[in-house]
């Protein structure tokens, strides 16, 4: 005698989804599968075939595999049976599916018992972000000089720099991570070296940069540097950033070192006042005047570093010609006299 | 060796100085001004070395002025001048003196026009050969790990491992060469930079050639093309690049070739080797009509290639991607760039799966204007300072699908307008920047339009050397950033039920610091708030406060520290997590030059709704230097270093744990220098 059982409900959760209109994407779904045993006890498979994807009803791609569970059943009793799993929408789809009217892309399966069927779907759409939540698509990490693994002289002054893309909106949870050479590399998970908290906000798609503290450089060895976040679900590794510390006669000057005044192309007289942040270590800052593009230094001032600003002196203005723009940059000694900051160049114009 | 040259300048008025010449290249120079000199005089001096004002840095010995140069002089020839500050402002050099050091007494260049072709070669080949240099830092550790607990998979017991750190370049008639390389060695392969015991890390090679008409040169290996445009930008990658131009920078061209992932070893030294992930390109600068500062310049780029990752870097687009885009800029300015634009268009064909993937190729188009103008050609002085102002405005249209493989972050899908302003007065820099941007620039039918309105504003301000009953405050600055954003819906299409967009974001961050003397510290707090309008995620608020103080107790002694307090709340669950960052060191110089001990402290507390486990962690090492390295004399020292980390799980008594490691390090430092 052949059992009379029914599938009487199949959902689908979420009901609503939002995919990325670029690039792959992966959907999260759980399919609840509801029936009844009317009559004899009987153990029977619940299997579902594949997705569906369609668009204005029609079939547009198959997803996802075979879902499959046995159900054993007393009658007149009920369960529900819950199949999880994670479809992947390609590009190609993704891009069908942004270009498709509003409400006409359906994902759906048909469930059966081999006696009754159930079938469940749920709208897609595009959007930016799965969900509408801050979600990070990519890190992209280097050191301040550009470099991705370096090697930085001890008491150095040194940052990371961590671009990163992301969609949608919302607070940005990171932490600047690294391992020590004190510790054995394969063991240590490593110390916060700073926690980061950000609000980044974008009409879709959005970047942002964040600077690390400066990097320790006081331990001879090889550190391991990462920036750890939050919401970076299609992110499967995280980019490590290695660097060697050790004691050097010479270094590579590196653009280290903010100035916060005069802004680019400025016009120079003896009531500028020339501004930056202050670089731990050091002896005395000096401003350098140089003719453009070339290292040549026309003029400068240098100042001790309890100094944070200067104004260039009358006679420093007099090495410049009138009419004519220079490039100008600011470095930071240390007590050595190693260079252990310098900023970009900038333009000014002499008037 | 030093070579006093000449006097230029005798006395112009009452007295003269005396110079004398530093003895050597690191010699403190000494200028003897008369035993009668009044004070007021002495007040309006000025000192000048090699066009670098160091009035600041000179001290008095008696009345004579002693200034220590930074670095030591380099050896060719200087100049001293000695300058009286008028009242009126302006000045007069008193006197100057012009003196040459001989760094290792292998005289300075000969003219290269004395060359003729009865030189004999080698003479020639020298005198060409206008300097040369070499120098190389590297470290080798041979470490034993003696002690551990609990640290599971780990390096092998015993490694040897290093780095090194190697320069070099030389000038010789019009063409300078300079070539940069680094290199790291793990004997557990398992933890090595590539699969190799020792493998090259990054490298670089320039050659310039500075001609009368021309100029050119190539690079070769890690490097940016310096072009910054909507197809090429922030692109540091191995590869090749050549370029060639006019001396005068009115045509400057350039043809590049570079691979699309950062690569590191030697296995690819020109980054070309892989053809899925190559592109090449190149980019025509001209100047048609002037070569002056504000003259109109038009660049032209193209490239095309294949990358993995759609040329975004790392992302979680895993397929290889091909493109190819031109681009043209123009950029002009007036009134010496106190006005400035610039407008830039680019087309890219883009197949983000590849051209075997289902996904189409996208033809799409991306526009840049920009202006921005200063508003005073000479800026009005309030409170002694000069005011400064730019003003600025944009305008940016991005296709959804524009993307270029050499501008790998690129934001597209943005139609956008920008306005800002940058203000300078004195110590005081403030600047604002205004957006209103939607997306959805292709219109697509099942993509909600959305509309993001933002104001950023942000200010630092540095204030002088404190004096006085405020001398302790040093040399104070404080910073302040903020934002505003609202991003909302435009369009939603018939049908669509993806949700609504209407939130609210805002942050500000304020800061400040101080040096003084020895110490340092600098205070942060941020507070940032999410309000979600839809209801789609919770509304919350973070709040970061941070502090770092640092203290040179003496030559021998420095002490640091830092913490970060936050606290975040999610104001729909009602539920708070903390986070708690400590971080406390020191450096210390045991014995002169011969023992030193590092040691670091590190807390790290997460409680509240996000409660995982406590971790203290310590770093230290005592490192005894037995033979100190000299430049081509490598030196010796034996290390001990270790770490400590305990994990606290609180509630969860399973992840308490405690891991430890002590390694006992000989080190053999070995710095090389040669020079010409």
């Amino acid at each position: 005698m052949i059992a009379e059982a029914n599938v009487t409900s199949v959902t689908v959760t979420p009901q609503r989804a939002n995919l990325n209109v670029k690039g792959a994407s992966s959907l999260s779904l759980t399919w609840n599968v509801t029936r009844l045993e009317p009559t004899a006890p009987a153990t029977v498979p619940v299997s579902s075939t594949n997705a569906v994807l369609q668009i204005n009803g029609t079939t547009v791609a198959n997803l996802g595999g075979t879902l499959l569970k046995q159900s054993t059943l007393s009658p007149a009793q009920s369960e529900t049976l819950r199949f999880s799993e994670v479809l992947s929408i390609s590009a190609s789809l993704a891009r069908k599916i942004a270009e498709a009217p509003a409400g006409s892309v359906l994902i759906s399966r048909t469930f059966t018992d081999t006696q009754t069927t159930g079938l469940a779907r749920l709208s897609v759409f595009s959007g930016t972000g799965q969900g509408g939540a801050l979600s990070i698509n990519r890190i992209d990490l280097r050191f301040d000089n550009n470099a991705r693994t370096d090697v930085i002289a001890k008491g150095d002054t040194r940052r990371a720099i961590a671009e990163i893309n992301f969609r949608s909106s919302g607070l940005l949870k990171g932490e600047w991570r690294i391992i020590d050479p004190t510790a054995s590399l394969g063991s240590a998970r490593g110390r916060i070296l700073q926690v980061v908290r950000q609000q980044v906000v974008s009409s879709g798609q959005g970047r942002t940069r964040i600077v690390s503290p400066a990097l320790p450089t006081t331990k001879n060895g090889l550190y391991l540097l990462t920036f750890s976040v939050e919401n970076a679900d299609g992110i499967t590794e995280l980019p490590v950033l290695r660097y060697f510390v050790l004691e050097t006669s010479t270094k590579r000057p590196t653009d280290n070192l903010t100035a916060l005044s005069p802004g680019n192309g400025a016009r120079v007289n003896q009531d500028t006042v020339f501004a930056w942040e202050n670089v731990p270590g050091a002896l005395a800052y000096q401003v350098e005047i140089l003719t453009p593009g070339h290292d040549e230094v026309v003029s400068g001032k240098v100042v001790s570093a309890q100094d944070l600003k200067l104004k260039l002196s009358a006679f420093s203005l007099d090495n410049l010609n009138s009419g004519e723009s220079y490039d100008w940059r600011l470095r930071a000694f240390d007590k050595s006299g190693r260079v252990i900051g310098s900023s970009p160049r900038q333009l000014l114009y002499m008037p | 060796m030093v070579l006093p040259f000449f006097c230029l300048h005798p006395a112009m008025a009452d007295w003269t100085a005396d110079f004398t010449p530093p003895e050597t290249s690191d010699a403190k120079i000494r200028i003897d001004l008369p035993d009668d000199l009044d004070v007021i005089t002495l007040t309006q001096l000025g000192v000048e070395l090699d066009g670098i004002d160091i009035t600041s840095l000179l001290s008095l010995d008696g009345v004579d002025f002693i200034y220590k140069p930074l670095q030591t002089l380099e050896g060719n020839e200087h100049t001293l001048k000695l300058v009286m500050l008028n009242p009126d402002g302006s000045s007069e050099v008193r006197q100057q003196w012009t003196f040459t050091i001989v760094g290792d007494g292998s005289g300075s260049a000969s003219n290269l026009s004395d060359l003729n072709e009865t030189t004999p070669e080698i003479e020639m080949a020298e005198r060409l050969l206008r300097s040369a240099y070499f120098r190389a830092d590297t470290l080798t550790e041979f470490s034993r790990r003696v002690v551990q607990q609990n640290i599971g998979h780990a390096t092998n017991r015993s490694t040897l491992s290093g780095s090194g750190d190697v320069n070099s370049g030389f000038a010789a008639g019009k063409w300078t060469v300079d070539g940069h390389a680094n290199y790291l060695m793990q004997s557990d392969v398992d933890f090595a930079l590539t699969e190799r015991t020792i493998d090259l890390g990054e490298y670089d090679v320039n050659a310039d050639y500075q001609g009368d008409t021309l100029t050119g040169g190539f690079s070769l290996g890690h490097h940016d093309t310096g072009l910054e445009t909507l197809l090429v930008s922030d692109f540091y990658r191995r590869g090749v690049s050549a370029r060639i131009g006019t001396s005068d920078r009115r045509v400057e061209a350039q043809g590049f070739a570079f691979g699309t992932e950062s690569v590191s070893g030697a296995a690819d030294m020109t980054g070309l080797n892989s053809t899925e992930n190559r592109l090449k390109g190149v980019s025509l600068s001209v100047k048609p009509f002037a070569t002056d500062v504000d003259a109109l310049k038009l660049t032209g780029t193209y490239y095309d290639g294949l990358g993995e990752g759609s040329g975004i870097g790392l992302s979680d687009l895993d397929s290889s991607a091909s493109g190819s885009g031109w681009g043209i800029g123009v950029e002009k300015s007036f009134g010496h760039q106190r006005t400035r634009l610039k407008a830039q268009y680019a087309h890219t064909l883009f197949d983000q799966d590849g051209d075997h993937g289902d996904a189409p190729k996208d033809s799409s188009d991306a526009v840049s204007l920009l202006i921005d103008h200063r508003l005073f050609d000479e800026g009005p002085v309030i409170g002694d300072d000069l005011l400064n102002i730019d003003v600025g405005f944009g305008y940016d249209r991005v296709d959804t699908f524009f993307e270029s493989l050499a501008n790998p972050g690129m934001i597209s899908d943005r139609d956008a307008y920008t306005a800002f302003s940058n203000l300078y007065w004195g110590a005081l820099s403030a600047n604002i920047y205004a957006l209103h941007e939607t997306n959805n620039v292709d219109g697509l039918a099942n993509v909600p339009t959305d509309r993001l309105k933002s104001i950023d504003f942000g200010m630092n301000y540095s204030f002088d050397q404190q004096t006085g009953s405020r001398e302790w405050l040093g040399t104070p600055y404080l910073y302040m950033n903020s934002y505003f954003a609202s991003l909302g819906r435009v369009k939603t299409p018939n049908g669509y039920e993806g949700g609504d967009t209407d939130n609210l974001s805002s942050s500000i961050t304020l800061g400040g610091g101080a040096s003084y003397d020895v110490w340092y510290w600098s205070l942060s707090h941020s507070y940032s708030r999410f309000d979600d309008y839809t209801n789609i995620s919770s509304d919350t608020v973070n709040n970061l406060t941070g502090l770092d103080v640092g203290w040179a107790v003496s030559d021998r002694l420095q002490l640091n520290g830092g913490t970060q307090f936050g606290v975040f709340e999610d104001l729909d669950t009602n539920k708070n997590s903390f986070s708690t960052n400590l971080y406390l060191g020191a450096t210390a110089e045991l014995v002169p030059e011969k023992v030193e001990l590092n040691f670091d402290y590190n807390l790290n507390l997460a409680n509240g709704s996000g409660d995982s486990s406590d971790s203290h962690i310590v770093n230290s090492e005592v490192e005894w230097t037995f033979l100190r390295p000299r430049t081509n004399r490598p030196g010796l020292a034996l290390a001990l270093r270790g770490s400590m980390e305990e994990f606290n799980g609180n509630a969860d008594s399973a992840q308490n744990e405690t891991e430890y490691q002590a390694y006992m390090v000989l080190r053999v430092k070995a710095p090389f220098s040669l020079s010409y």
